[in-house]
């Protein structure tokens, strides 16, 4: 019991930390793109901390430069450079001997332009360089000493400065160049070339700068080529080839995918998660999933089943999402699901259930204003179910068809970044082949008309505020049967009153870090229900017990999925969930179908999933993982279905996404 | 050191994964008998839904690549007696350059020719097994290594098996003259397909394939390397959920 208190303990602690983190990163403005935005916010965060690091040897060069502030508007020089993984580099005019001082600073422009060309730093333009020095007052004439270098680097938050010397001596041209370190404010390089003509200059200017990026680490060395033959046509195709190869392989770590561009939500679906197409383009989307493994339930008490079974699951998701302008974008999809026995079943469900459900969605996007979008959804579904006898797919009793509209409006940078969105849904769901006998043996004469007792319209709001690293959706829903009568507590049907169900769900997900990441989950349900509950003990029972508010519960549930993408193509994974279902009438029964009064159900589930996911490529993973399941509760009778077993799962997962 | 450090837990996860199969691998030598008992009785009241599973191993729903017009495919290994099953399909398109789409169509069919030459001497009346698949597909890049597709086809079998004395396993209670059935459908499938490889040679396809008649899911995970083609079927709610299988294919 302890330990159960503690580990919810610390669930929550992790998503309160998940909440407190989210309102950090709420607080830095975020732009309408969301995949940029997270580069940007996420490189503004690195950026801070380089500066954070070099800050010490900055205040002890302040208290010799007292006169110097550290410049605001030299910041993006480091954020690009983190961006693109490259040092920056500032040079400046060479100094003139022996020539006009226009000529030095046009050779100072070669060896900057060289440097460009190798792409191996991210050099501060003579404009910028200029702009940033005059607003903070540095003169660069008659800088020509080593510390005023290092006082320049530091204005411009570079981590290298270059200087040189451009003159002629006698028939020769010759040019010196030396590179200090800013932060260390040594000279780490120093290299010269002369060449007898000016033709030659810009030649000897490139060789410098590429000697000098080889030397101070940032490209590799070129070493002298020897005499070699024509490059044979088959060589250039094959290292065309792998260049491919390395852009198709997992190159890096991949973007965060918490909140991609386009989050299309499905009505009992997860969501989907696509890129979204340029103006007047098409973009399909695929997903194939295919998961199979070994089950092992070991069930304490009842009849059922606890053999071994094989349990697999596929999901078949395709689409494309259509953008013919900016304001309007199309997304149809569809899925074909199949979802077999499996120790994750709902309450009142056997292990062996097997579903196979074809969902149609339909998407339009409208932006009424830059902030501002329009979602209107139309969903077709048809469940398919069957039990471990196999029956035809088309007989299940509870076979359903839905159709529903959802109609949203999201409004983007709110609360300092947040998405806003506000929805209605509606649903009409039929069951075409359930039946009631009871309720049928009562209707009598009227049994003719008996049927679709299932038969339902849902009406659902649904608030939702997505963030970087947070998302909260509060949604409440409301099923009205069109035929199902309320059970009154004389033991018959009511005349009038049908039956309505009322649900609210708050469910808040968070995520922390990239890597490693942690992303906690907490959802909380209630749920009521004016329908009661009649008891027979069996067929010929003609006294059955009254249950009143049979079907209200609340329930909680709680998860962390944490991820170790310890390289790129190996993540590994954990998934603890703890749920816990509380019923505020429901008495439990024991072994003998007999109801204790005393006490009211409730039931706890412990699962714990974990392994590896090896990533082929941007399309293609495959994971390996073990799942384990305890469940537990005071409702002990279970002839029918479990309610107390523990189970493992051993499983491999196939998936393919584009 | 950090490295070492990711390689030990990589390590200790596969150990700790390699346990639990192993620990769960003995709770089912028990049950694997009646597994097998069972299987044998779903094969035996329902013999036309493996056969139509295996009809699938047989046909090849993929599309062309894309400088290729004919493509000619034939199994090699069947999850069954593989010289029972001996099949063929031939596959025509057009198409499929840059980001133009590829359509083609496709025959194939399969016969038990070993079947039908010893059918005598295996004490068999009757033996006729054969099925064909017919479709059209259409391919579309989506970039330079990858193609999204898809392909719609009928697809039909036969099987008549008569034995010339039913096969008595319980007397009077259950006796066994033969097989029969056939079945059919229209398979709608959907799958994607990408260029892999340090030399981009290798193609790995996924597509799933959904009978409209039937609901019978069938889904395809297949590596094709030169003229070698080989990878799963899988058939969810099939006798035999995976099925291993090995073709060959010849692109013109």
């Amino acid at each position: 019991m302890k330990k159960k208190i503690f580990i919810t303990l610390l669930m929550i602690i992790m998503v309160l930390k998940g909440f407190a983190f989210a309102q950090i990163e709420a607080e830095q403005p975020i732009a309408e793109e969301p995949a940029v935005t997270e580069e940007v916010t996420e490189e503004t965060a690195v950026g801070e901390e380089e500066k954070s690091g070099e800050g010490v040897p900055k205040e002890e060069v302040a208290v010799e430069e007292p006169a110097v502030a550290e410049p605001a508007v030299a910041e993006p020089a480091v954020a690009e450079e983190i961006k693109e993984g490259k040092p920056a580099i500032a040079i400046q005019d060479f100094n003139a001997q022996g020539v006009s001082s226009s000529e030095a600073a046009f050779i100072s422009d070669f060896f900057r332009s060289a440097l460009v060309s190798l792409k191996a730093f991210r050099v501060i333009d003579r404009a910028n360089m200029e702009r940033i020095l005059a607003e903070q007052g540095f003169q660069q004439t008659g800088c020509t000493t080593q510390e005023c270098a290092v006082r320049m680097g530091r204005l411009l938050n570079v981590k290298n400065i270059v200087s040189g010397n451009f003159g002629k001596l006698g028939e020769l041209y010759q040019m010196t160049v030396k590179v200090v370190n800013v932060e260390s404010g040594e000279i780490i390089y120093t290299d010269s070339a002369s060449c007898p003509s000016t033709d030659e200059l810009q030649l000897k200017t490139g060789e410098l700068a590429s000697k000098m990026a080889a030397a101070i680490g940032v490209i590799p060395e070129e070493k002298p080529e020897p005499e070699k033959e024509p490059v044979k046509k088959e060589i250039t195709e094959k290292e065309v080839e792998s260049e491919t190869v390395n852009r198709f392989r997992v190159p890096e770590f991949p973007e965060d995918e918490f909140e991609p561009p386009v989050r299309f939500e499905r009505v009992g679906r997860p969501p989907v998660f696509a890129r979204e197409p340029e103006k007047g383009g098409i973009a399909p989307y695929y997903s194939f999933q295919f998961s199979e493994g070994m089950a092992f339930p070991a069930i304490s008490s009842g009849s059922v089943s606890s053999d071994w079974f094989f349990a697999s699951n596929l999901v078949n998701d395709a689409g494309f999402i259509l953008k013919p302008s900016e304001r309007y974008s199309l997304m149809v999809f569809y899925e074909l699901k199949y979802t077999g026995p499996g120790l994750e079943r709902q309450e009142g469900r056997v292990f062996s259930e097997k579903t196979i459900d074809h969902i149609m969605f339909g998407q339009l996007q409208i932006g009424i204003t830059d902030r501002l979008k329009l979602k209107v959804v139309r969903n077709y579904m048809t469940e398919l179910q069957r039990s471990g006898t196999d029956e035809e797919w088309t007989t299940g009793m509870y076979n359903f068809n839905r159709t529903g509209t959802d109609i949203r409006m999201e409004l983007s940078n709110v609360l300092g970044g947040y998405k806003f969105s506000m929805g209605l849904q509606r649903n009409y769901l039929s069951f075409p082949n359930y039946f009631n006998p009871i309720i049928q043996a009562q209707m009598g004469a009227a049994f003719s008309e008996a049927g679709g007792f299932q038969d339902q319209i849902a009406y659902a709001g649904v608030i939702s505020l997505t963030g970087k690293n947070l998302r909260i959706t509060w949604k409440h829903e409301i099923q009205d049967y069109e035929k199902q009568k309320v059970i009154c507590s004389s033991g018959t049907y009511s005349d009038t009153l049908l039956q309505q169900d009322k649900s609210s769900a708050l469910n808040i997900s968070a995520r922390l870090g990239r890597r490693f990441s942690v992303s906690p989950v907490l959802i909380l349900k209630k749920k009521s229900s004016n329908q009661n509950y009649l008891h027979f003990e069996d067929f010929l029972d003609i006294s059955p017990d009254f249950q009143a508010e049979y079907y209200n519960y609340i329930q909680g549930s709680i998860s962390t999925v944490v991820r170790w993408r310890i390289f790129p193509e190996l993540e590994l994974f954990c998934v603890p969930r703890y749920d816990r279902r509380l019923y505020t009438s429901r008495n439990p029964r024991d072994v003998n179908n007999i109801f204790l009064t005393r006490s009211h159900q409730r039931n706890n589930a412990i699962i714990v999933s974990g392994g590896f996911t090896r990533f082929y490529d941007k399309v293609s993973s495959c994971s390996v993982y073990y799942t384990y399941v305890k469940q537990e509760s005071n409702m002990k009778y279970e002839k029918y279905t479990p309610y107390n077993y523990t189970g493992q799962y051993f499983g491999i997962r196939f998936n393919f996404t584009f | 050191m950090l490295l070492r450090k990711k390689i030990k837990a990589i390590k200790i996860t596969f150990i700790i994964i390699s346990c639990l199969f192993f620990l769960s691998g003995r709770c089912i030598s028990s049950q694997l008998t009646e597994k097998l008992i069972e299987a044998g009785l779903d094969f035996i009241s329902n013999p036309g839904d493996f056969i139509f599973d295996l009809h699938h191993d047989t046909m090849d729903y993929t599309p062309l690549p894309k400088n290729k017009f004919l493509g000619i495919h034939t199994n090699i290994l069947l999850l069954a007696n593989p010289a029972l099953m001996n099949s063929v399909t031939v596959k025509v398109a057009v198409g499929g350059e840059k980001m133009l789409p590829q359509v083609g169509a496709f025959y194939g069919a399969w016969k038990t020719l070993a079947l039908d030459m010893f059918s005598g001497s295996l004490g068999m009346s009757t033996a006729d097994l054969s099925g064909w698949s017919a479709g059209f597909f259409v391919a579309i890049n989506v970039d330079e290594d990858t193609r999204l597709f898809t392909n719609v086809n009928y697809s039909k079998f036969n099987l008549n098996i008569e034995l010339e004395e039913p096969l008595i396993i319980i007397e009077d209670v259950l006796e066994f003259p033969g097989l029969s059935g056939d079945a059919y459908d229209t398979f709608i499938f959907t799958g994607i397909e990408c260029t892999v490889g340090e030399y981009r040679d290798k193609i790995v396809i996924a597509q799933t394939g959904y009978g409209i008649r039937t609901n019978k899911i069938v889904a395809k995970i297949l590596i094709h390397k030169g003229t070698m083609e080989f990878g799963l079927t899988i058939y969810p709610e099939g006798l035999l959920v995976i099925h291993p299988v090995l073709n060959m294919q010849f692109r013109f």
